[in-house]
């Protein structure tokens, strides 16, 4: 007998399945519990409920259709960008379809890529953490008011109808991609889509109440550097795992991921320490400058040297601690109520971060090699390819304006059905209101009624007049 | 001189705090403290529901405020709080002082206010 097929690498299958694992843990716990902890106290139960939901509702939509959408054959609905712009929905729930070798039929069957050395399943697996983690960057612009109805319903047309287009553009050797747009690992799919994407949405959803706004205090920061910690080692797999193999590439990706980090980390330092209103350093400045590190490595991690990441790093912080400080102050800015400021640490932080692999990308950065030991590489305008510069921005501009137009459509046709933004009766209760939970319940508060209660004392039953007060406060 | 003691929803304390300041009260000294659900919002029942068990919420979190005035201005503080309060609910109560202290200058009395 033998284990697996002569095509399967258990190496690369062992470390695309780990990477896989590490992206998951980035959304739970990480997102969950780095949002949980960084919002109001009466929010932090609804934050991680809704992180988690939108987990689940991901991974289902993606065996069903979505997987097929973005990594499938082409659907081909007309000229140009329409030629290649999405794949044909299809449900990957087979045995062939899990048990056979993973395959893009743009990119792996045609030769611009070596063939897959893992399953289909592992793949499939793989972009579902991605394709999960998306929705849940963008949970944080709009947290604190959005309607839970409303955020599952958001999620399912949203992961279905923008980020398949997204990734099978870039990843699934889509338009953007033939012409030569580059994204390593989500600047643009994940990061751009999710600011633009939580900007948009936090506009049309409409803000938190005024109040909550004035004094949105997180609850819990030894939570958030819990969650922190989780994204930044999590990375490891969700830059490490996009060339596909344990080689050499994956290997330069997560050191260079974790280089840009620390550069970016210091610099937000650094910046609120000398430049700051406050002139002090702060943990959550830190976790900010870590995430703009994160997110503006991603498109270029495995492109790039150590050097460029070094680069990366540093200017993608000074740049995204200049609009966190600077353009949020702007009306128009100020206007929408992006609750963790989303659209700067992973809208600009991405931009930023895609655009300057037009620059910096190293032709010595071997991703893969040619059977006669020449490297197959890419390069940058630095490095006399000026031409990448303007297709990065290209593909920025295609997924701005369609991620922000899909959006808006997707909330305004879902606000036809369900309410977007919670009652202000349960805004002003927040999880309680909306779960009958709390993140921190007071055990003196309480007294249990029902068939778990203890026998003592009569059962408290509602009177009439507060049956009467019934209001819609109950409705999540 | 009197001691005023308000408590309020955690939702009404801030109007009732500006308005102090706009009155010119600066000793306040502010608690968190458990009281029966109050105001419009919180006063309506509600449960809690851990692993399948329901509990109703008997207390809740709410603010404490304590201040200390001559028994002249008394009378406009209790006015004060209960009309910046009025939207929220809670409740405000006066008792008389014997003395106070002003423990790094040693004033006594009204002089301590």
């Amino acid at each position: 007998m033998i284990p697996y097929p002569s095509w399967l690498n258990s190496g690369d299958n062992t470390w695309q399945l780990v990477a896989a694992t590490l992206v998951g843990l980035m959304s739970i716990p990480g997102i969950a519990i780095l949002y949980g902890g960084l919002v109001q106290r009466k929010w932090a139960v609804n934050t991680m409920l809704m992180a988690f939901s939108a987990f689940s509702i991901v991974l289902v939509a993606w065996v069903l259709y979505e997987f097929k959408m973005s990594f499938g054959s082409p659907l081909h609905m007309g000229p140009g960008i329409l030629r290649a712009a999405v794949g044909k929905p299809g449900t990957i729930t087979g045995a062939k379809a899990e048990i056979g070798q993973a395959n893009i039929p743009l990119v792996s069957g045609a030769g611009l890529m070596p063939a897959f050395r893992f399953p289909q399943s592992t793949l499939a697996y793989f972009q579902f953490a991605f394709a999960a983690i998306t929705p849940l960057l963008f949970l944080g612009s709009v947290i604190g008011r959005m309607n839970f109805r409303a955020w599952l319903l958001f999620v399912l047309l949203w992961s279905g109808i923008v980020y398949s287009v997204n990734a099978f553009l870039l990843w699934g050797g889509g338009w953007w991609a033939q012409m030569g747009a580059l994204d390593y690992s989500g600047g643009y799919v994940i990061h751009l889509a999710a600011g633009t994407s939580g900007f948009v949405a936090a506009a049309v959803v409409g803000p938190r109440l005024a109040r909550d706004r004035a004094r949105a205090v997180p609850n819990n920061l030894p939570l958030v550097a819990c969650g922190a910690g989780f994204l930044w080692l999590g990375w490891n797999g969700f830059n490490g795992g996009d060339m596909y193999f344990g080689g050499q590439n994956a290997a330069a990706a997560v050191l260079n991921t974790n280089l840009a980090t620390a550069v970016a980390l210091l610099a937000w330092v650094l910046l609120d320490m000398f430049a700051g209103a406050q002139r002090k350093p702060t943990f959550l400045g830190a976790v900010n400058g870590m995430i703009v590190g994160l997110v503006s490595i991603t498109p270029a991690a495995g492109f790039v040297t150590g050097t460029g990441a070094i680069l990366v790093g540093l200017i993608a912080s000074v740049l995204v601690w200049l609009s966190w400080n600077k353009l949020a102050k702007l009306k128009f800015m100020s206007r929408v109520d992006d609750a963790l400021g989303v659209v700067h640490t992973h809208g600009v932080a991405g931009l930023v971060g895609g655009l300057l692999v037009g620059l910096f990308a190293d032709p010595a950065m071997a991703i893969y090699y040619n059977k006669d030991g020449s490297a197959v590489s890419v390069s940058g305008l630095f490095h006399g390819h000026p031409k990448q510069l303007a297709l990065q921005a290209g593909a920025a501009g295609t997924i701005i304006v369609w991620d922000g137009l899909m959006t808006f459509v997707i909330l305004k046709v879902i606000g036809l059905f369900v309410r977007l933004r919670s009652p202000d009766e349960v805004l002003e209760l927040g999880d309680l209101a909306a779960h009958d939970e709390e993140a921190y319940p007071s055990e003196e508060g309480l007294a249990a009624v029902g068939a778990g209660a203890a026998s003592t004392g009569p059962p408290p039953t509602e009177s009439p007049a507060s049956a009467k007060s019934a209001e819609p406060a109950a409705e999540p | 001189m009197k001691l005023i003691t308000a408590v309020l929803p955690t939702a009404g304390f801030e109007q009732v705090q500006q308005a102090l300041r706009t009155l010119g009260i600066p000793g306040i000294t502010v608690s968190t403290v458990m009281a029966p659900p109050l105001g419009r919002v919180q006063g309506t029942p509600r449960f809690e529901v851990y692993r399948g068990v329901r509990r109703q919420i008997a207390l809740r979190p709410a603010v404490r405020m304590d201040i200390v005035t001559t028994d002249l201005d008394a009378v406009d503080v209790v006015q004060v709080i209960t009309v910046a309060a009025g939207g929220t609910g809670g409740a405000v109560w006066v008792l008389p002082v014997d003395t106070i202290v002003r423990i790094r200058t040693k004033e006594r009395g009204e002089a301590a206010l």
